[in-house]
């Protein structure tokens, strides 16, 4: 009787350090995963398709071709002077330290008008593309970028050919060129 | 008599409010970690105006190539390219693999979409996302791997920041 008693008397109690162990655990991974969502975008394009083990017999079809041309290959400055990074990074060379590119120019050449890469100049793109897209809506574009450009060089291109409402856009060119 | 009392009392620290706050930030943290963001790496993209908005399905199968401004591609955060340095041939085994798994893993569809005959080949999209000052050749890199027999892949994306939209102005 006496030992009913007692254990009837005796509190239950749950053990929280192992839960606590676990949600401590959790808390760090997610924490250290977190990845702030950023406002991102992406522009279609096409690689060429009527080339090599798939070749169709289509009619070739006229198209528009722009050349991206580097003027100036501009010089490298590091965005945080080598040695900052070098005391945060140490294992960091100085080729990877995250640069700018300063004085770099290119050309874009639409069918044989060239234009500088400012904002003028693409402005004066997309009304030369915006009469060849009047004439014909369905004609196609292909970007060649030629050796020396950037990838900052080839968006504002696009994002005109885009822009102005060509939908087959296809780059040309390959790596090394 | 009564000080003796006191100190033969046990400490115990209330661990409820700790504990709630703890789940607290579990759950803000399960909620706003996207995962599908997990692929991409920190790069400083260039702006574009009509780029569409990024908002990929979970559910659905999204390569990303990475190209980092030295010409390092990442992909699924494992190096898939190195550029030579010191003027030997580039690392470059990881890249060919990476496409030709992620090409077998695309959905196919015919060559001839009209004709409805022929070879199949990969009908979905490769996100390509460089640094403002990678050079393209590295893109180009592999755009020409994507014609490569074992690959195929012919629609690609181009990764671009978006322009924050301008208020409509009232005449």
């Amino acid at each position: 009787m006496s030992i009913l008693q007692d254990i009837a008397s005796e509190e239950a109690e749950l053990e929280m350090t192992p839960m606590i162990d676990v949600t401590f655990l959790l808390l760090i991974f997610f924490m250290c995963t977190i990845k702030f969502k950023t406002l991102e975008g992406k522009l279609a394009a096409y690689l060429p398709k009527d080339v090599g083990v798939n070749a169709s017999d289509a009619e070739p079809m006229e198209k528009i071709d722009i050349y991206i041309r580097m003027e100036k290959p501009g010089h490298k400055v590091l965005s945080k002077p080598y040695e900052t990074t070098k005391e945060e990074f140490p294992w960091n060379s100085i080729e990877d330290g995250e640069f700018f590119l300063v004085g770099h120019e290119v050309k874009y050449q639409v069918i044989r008008d060239t234009f500088k890469d400012d904002k003028d100049g693409l402005d004066k793109i997309r009304r030369k593309l915006a009469d060849l897209h009047r004439a014909d809506p369905e004609r196609a574009v292909t970007l060649k970028p030629m050796q020396g450009v950037v990838y900052a060089d080839i968006i504002p291109i696009l994002d005109t050919v885009i822009e102005v409402g060509f939908t087959d856009v296809t780059f040309a060119g390959s790596y090394g060129q | 008599m009564n000080l003796s009392k006191h100190q033969s009392e046990e400490m115990k620290m209330d661990m409820t409010p700790m504990i709630d706050v703890v789940f607290l930030l579990i759950i803000f943290f399960m909620l706003i970690t996207d995962m599908t963001q997990q692929d991409l790496e920190v790069l400083t993209l260039p702006k574009a105006k009509t780029a569409v908005a990024d908002e990929p399905d979970p559910k659905e199968f999204r390569p990303v190539i990475n190209i980092r401004q030295t010409g390092v591609m990442v992909a699924k955060r494992e190096t898939i390219f190195s550029p030579a340095t010191d003027g030997s041939k580039d690392d470059e085994k990881d890249l060919m693999g990476y496409l030709v798994n992620t090409s077998s893993l695309m959905k196919t569809d015919f060559f001839d979409k009209e004709k409805k005959t022929g070879v199949q080949i990969p009908d979905d999209f490769l996100l390509i996302r460089a640094d403002r000052f990678t050079p393209f050749h590295y893109v180009q890199r592999v755009m020409t791997d994507c014609g490569n027999t074992d690959v195929q892949i012919w629609k690609i994306q181009l990764a671009a920041g978006t322009e924050a939209k301008e208020k409509p102005t009232e005449n």
